[in-house]
Order: structure tokens, then C-alpha cells, then sequence
């Protein structure tokens, strides 16, 4: 029988082959990397803590452009165009369709990130003491925004909707990157841009007024709370 | 002949589906047996998607029983789906993919023999070529017409030679040629003992190809059963032209008296219908009655009822009752 990782793994390589025949997709998925990091070199490497800052910065922004907004319009362009219904009558099952749909984004976002942080770092951005938590943001960031976006996408009704429905998580998310070094306190660790700021400061071995627990605690609600909804709402053709 | 459950290959009890308050299906009961065609026809709005797609397990029954080759096919999709083939009543491609791409992902995606690494390639060749589509194998999904769209949808619903295959209305937007090409496909799949269950707006495509009809109505099921059982119970319409030297009063008095008729109407165009049991012995009475008098009978027909008055029949009728329920 086709397992549900062949399935999700045949899935995955279709999505891919979509991705880089979509030259828009493709141009900005390259350039993007690219502008960040020439736009941070601008401003420089070298600054005292920039490490922190450009770490939560890059992680944040890299995977709610290249996951949340990108598998949240996907999702819901697949479920208007029927393809969500199409795969869910042969015998693809609801994890493999899923997965399928959400691998090829997250490689995506993944190799990005390592790209600008090979440049960065090669540029002369100082080298974490504790790389692990920047890991773990990143495992964590992925995690969270894949959640939200299937979340988003199961209230959504129609490809146009998404166009405002993903504005207020976006905006979650660089709203609390930017204000978390502002505003020091621990519960902003419950925020998706407050958690992502405190395990960078825990890798670079910053003070911070966050916890490691907490951060994480912070990730896993907002990606439980994605999931939920999405158990709760998500269906797989147009509403009618 | 008695059907038992074993011989059904796809059944329902008291099948009941909803959106929100409205009711689309109200409480039906089907039986499809093992190896036949069964043609679900009905109006627009009439629920027969909405069937199909519980039928199929896309939808949960939100009252009654379903059961598709023995399983609960909403419960346990993955125990059915290897076995059944779905053409949906719209596409829903990748356009960006090609036709031959599009193929090789559902056959990857498939556990059945067709669909086994080594035989990919010549299952995929085949497919296309019965479906005409072997020239476009290259040729972007978004990039085909909708009457090629429906045949790769056909080609995806039958390529795994499932035992049970859903087509709902697989031959809608083809032009005649490929029509009975379909037609034709259809017919080689039955001979190969699969069970299809097919919805169509094309009255003539059920008589074709079924074995068995039910025709719905308003979410519920009006009549079941082959051809012959749906029609036998139906009038025989004779027509004919009003002779010239008769009055359509006098026409209607005699006929009425001599005939017995179900029906009798004299239409704008000076035309008698009449509709008659017997076909045989009404004839016979008919044109005693012109010889007697020695009217001639111009235009005269006569029309064994069809698919089409039980199915115009019935939506009418059904209207009429729900106007004054």
C-alpha cells in the first residue's frame, strides 16, 4: 500500500514543480534572500548586539512571508481550484495532503534563512554562543507559522479573502518582533514575535527578562491554536 | 430475483444530508449491485451530488447508513479508496502540470497493480491513447479545452481498474464524437465487472448505458428501476390530425367513449393525443372507428413511452404536490 510518507512525498514534489514553474514565486523567493541581506549589510554587521536583533528579525520575516502567507493562499487557491478535492479522492489521507502541500514551502523558507545567514555570518555577523536556540526558534517559528496558515486558511473562504484575512496574524508577528526589545517584560514571551526575540537572546547570551520555557511554551500555544482551528474549520472545497 | 447483501456493492438506508437548515437528500434507500450501472438522473438541485458524495465518502451522512463494497466509505476511506474511482462532476488540476505529469502523480499516489513502478509508464500511454489524449500528453493541463479535461478526468478515475467507479456527469461539455467514445469506455469497464454509478443530465446516455435508474426529486428518490420497469407503467401517446370533416367536440366524444383513454386533448396545432394502456387494441378500435366513418387519420404516430415523459412526469407532478403541501 502507498504510505502516507510516499503520498506526502509525491505531494511535496508536485508542489515543488508548481513552485518553480510560478517564475513570480520563483524570481522573489531568490531575490528576497538576497535584498535582506544587502539591506542589513547597509546598516552593518558588526553593530553591538546586532546578532540578536537581526536573528529574531530574519527569522520572523523569513517564515511568516515564505510559510504563513505562502502555504495560507496556497492552501485556499488549491481548495477553490478543487485540487484539495481531487487529491481527496484517490487515496492520498488528510496528513499526506497536508504535508504534501506544506514541505515544499518550509524547504523553501529553510534554505533561504541558511543562505542570508551564510552571507550574514561570512559578512562578519558574531557567531552565537548558544546556536541551539536559534534552532530551536526556527523549529518552532516553522512550526507555529504552518499551523497559522492552515489555521487562516480555514476561515477563509475564497483566494481574494486571504489577502486581508492573513493581515492579522502578519502584523502579530512583525508587531511583536519589533516591540519586544522595547518592552521588557516576561509575558511577551506568550507573543509569537516576543518568544522568537527571547531564544535569541539566549543564544547570543543576552539578558532577558523571557524565559526559555516560556518562549517555547509561547511558540507551542500559537501553533496549537492554528491546529485547533483548523481541526475545528478546515474544509476542503469552497464553501458554496 | 432476490438481492442479497453480499451481491450489493454499494447501499443506503434512509440517507439523509444537509446544509445547514436545508435538507438537500431526504432520507433515501439505495441498492447497487455488484457489476452493474446505475444511473442517478434528477433536476438541478435535486441532490444527486450531494448523494454521490456521501456515496463516495466525501461527505458524512448526516442521517441513515452508507455502506460502499461493505465499509463505512466516509469512516474508512482508506480501506475504500484503493478500490473506487471518482471522476468529479468539476475538474480540479494542477493547470501548471501537464496532462502526462498529472497522470504519473495520481498513479504515484495509487496503490493498485496499474500503478506499480514498472508499469507506470505503458498504463499512462494506454490510458491516454483510449481517451484520445496521447498528443496532448505534454500539453499544460490549463492549456486544454473542457471537453479534454473531462476525459483526463475519466482517465484518472478509471486508470487504477477499480471495482467501483463514480461518474458524475462524465460526459457533460464533450462533443458527440467523444461522447460515445465515453460511451464506449464506460461499456468496456462494465464488461469488466466494475460497479459504476453515474449521474447525467443526458436522458438518452442512462438509457444507453443502464442497467437500473433511479431518478430523484427534490432530495428524494421518485422512481427506481430498469427501462422497461419505469416506462411499462406508463401510457402509449397516439397522435394524429384532427380530420377535417369532424368537429374536435365530436372527436373528443367518440374517442372518449370508444377508447377508454387515459388522457385526450386536442392541441393548438389541431392535433389528437391520446394516451392509452393498450396500445395495441386502442389502434385497433381507432381505426375501426376512422373506417366506419371514413375519416383519414394524417400524421399518425405512435409513441411508446419514454425516459424522458417519466422523468418530465415526475418533475411535474412532484412540483405540483410540493405547491399545494
Amino acid at each position: 500500500m502507498s504510505t502516507t510518507t510516499q503520498q506526502m512525498s509525491v505531494i511535496a514534489r508536485t508542489e515543488w514543480r508548481l513552485i518553480t514553474r510560478n517564475k513570480t514565486v520563483l524570481l522573489s523567493a531568490t531575490l528576497m534572500p538576497l535584498a535582506v541581506a544587502g539591506m542589513i549589510a547597509i546598516q552593518g554587521v558588526d553593530q553591538p548586539d546586532a546578532g540578536v536583533g537581526m536573528s529574531a528579525m530574519l527569522i520572523g520575516l523569513f517564515t511568516v512571508l515564505s510559510i504563513y502567507l505562502t502555504v495560507t493562499i496556497t492552501a485556499v487557491s488549491r481548495r477553490q481550484d478543487l485540487y484539495l478535492k481531487r487529491l481527496r479522492s484517490g487515496e492520498s489521507s488528510d496528513v499526506a495532503i497536508f504535508g504534501g502541500l506544506v514541505i515544499a514551502p518550509a524547504v523553501l523558507c529553510l534554505g533561504q534563512l541558511v543562505v542570508v545567514f551564510a552571507i550574514l555570518l561570512a559578512m562578519g555577523l558574531e557567531v552565537p554562543a548558544q546556536p541551539w536556540w536559534l534552532a530551536v526558534a526556527v523549529v518552532g517559528a516553522v512550526a507555529m507559522n504552518l499551523a497559522a496558515a492552515v489555521g487562516t486558511a480555514a476561515i477563509t473562504p475564497n483566494p481574494t479573502a486571504a489577502q486581508m484575512s492573513t493581515v492579522p496574524f502578519f502584523f502579530l508577528v512583525i508587531g511583536t518582533l519589533f516591540a519586544s526589545p522595547f518592552a521588557d517584560n516576561r509575558f511577551m514571551d506568550l507573543t509569537p514575535g516576543g518568544a522568537l526575540v527571547t531564544l535569541a537572546r539566549l543564544a547570543y547570551e543576552m539578558p532577558t527578562p523571557g524565559a526559555a520555557l516560556s518562549a517555547i511554551a509561547g511558540l507551542v500555544v500559537w501553533t496549537a491554536i492554528g491546529w485547533e482551528i483548523a481541526k475545528r474549520y478546515f474544509r476542503w472545497e469552497p464553501r458554496a | 430475483m432476490t438481492t442479497t447483501m453480499h451481491d450489493l456493492a454499494i447501499s443506503a438506508q434512509d440517507l439523509r444530508c444537509s446544509y445547514g437548515d436545508f435538507e438537500a437528500v431526504r432520507g433515501i434507500d439505495l441498492a447497487v449491485r455488484t457489476g452493474e450501472v446505475f444511473a442517478l438522473l434528477g433536476t438541478n438541485g435535486a441532490g444527486k451530488t450531494t448523494t454521490m458524495e456521501t456515496l463516495e465518502g466525501h461527505r458524512r451522512a448526516d442521517g441513515g447508513s452508507v455502506s460502499l463494497l461493505g465499509h463505512d466509505p466516509y469512516g474508512e476511506r482508506a480501506v475504500v479508496r484503493p478500490r473506487v474511482g471518482i471522476m468529479l462532476q468539476e475538474s480540479g488540476f494542477a493547470g501548471e502540470l501537464t496532462v502526462a505529469e498529472t497522470v504519473r502523480m495520481w498513479l504515484a499516489l495509487s496503490s493498485a497493480p496499474p500503478a506499480a513502478k514498472g508499469r507506470r509508464e505503458a498504463t499512462l500511454t494506454a490510458a491516454l491513447e483510449r481517451v484520445e489524449l496521447a498528443d496532448r500528453a505534454d500539453t499544460r493541463v490549463v492549456q486544454l479545452s473542457g471537453g479534454q479535461k473531462r476525459r483526463l478526468d475519466l482517465v484518472l478515475a478509471t486508470i487504477n481498474e477499480p471495482d467501483v467507479v463514480f461518474l458524475d456527469e462524465p460526459t457533460t461539455g464533450l462533443d458527440p464524437e467523444s461522447r460515445q467514445n465515453t460511451w464506449d469506455l464506460i461499456a468496456g469497464l462494465r464488461r469488466t465487472g466494475a460497479t459504476i454509478v453515474l449521474t447525467t443530465h443526458y436522458l438518452e446516455e442512462a438509457e444507453q448505458l443502464a442497467d437500473r435508474i433511479a431518478i430523484m426529486h427534490a432530495g428524494r428518490i421518485a422512481v427506481e428501476g430498469t427501462l422497461a420497469e419505469l416506462v411499462d407503467d406508463r401510457p402509449t401517446r397516439i397522435s394524429f390530425r384532427r380530420p377535417a370533416d369532424v368537429t374536435g367536440v365530436d372527436v373528443d366524444r367518440a374517442l372518449r367513449t370508444i377508447l377508454a383513454p387515459r388522457h385526450l386533448e386536442l392541441d393548438a396545432r389541431e392535433t389528437v393525443h391520446i394516451d392509452v394502456d393498450d396500445a395495441q387494441q386502442a389502434l385497433v378500435r381507432l381505426l375501426g372507428w376512422a373506417e366506419d366513418h371514413r375519416h383519414r387519420l394524417e400524421q399518425l404516430t405512435v409513441n411508446q413511452a419514454s425516459l424522458s415523459d417519466v422523468f418530465a412526469q415526475i418533475a411535474a407532478d412532484r412540483t405540483l404536490q410540493e405547491d399545494f403541501a
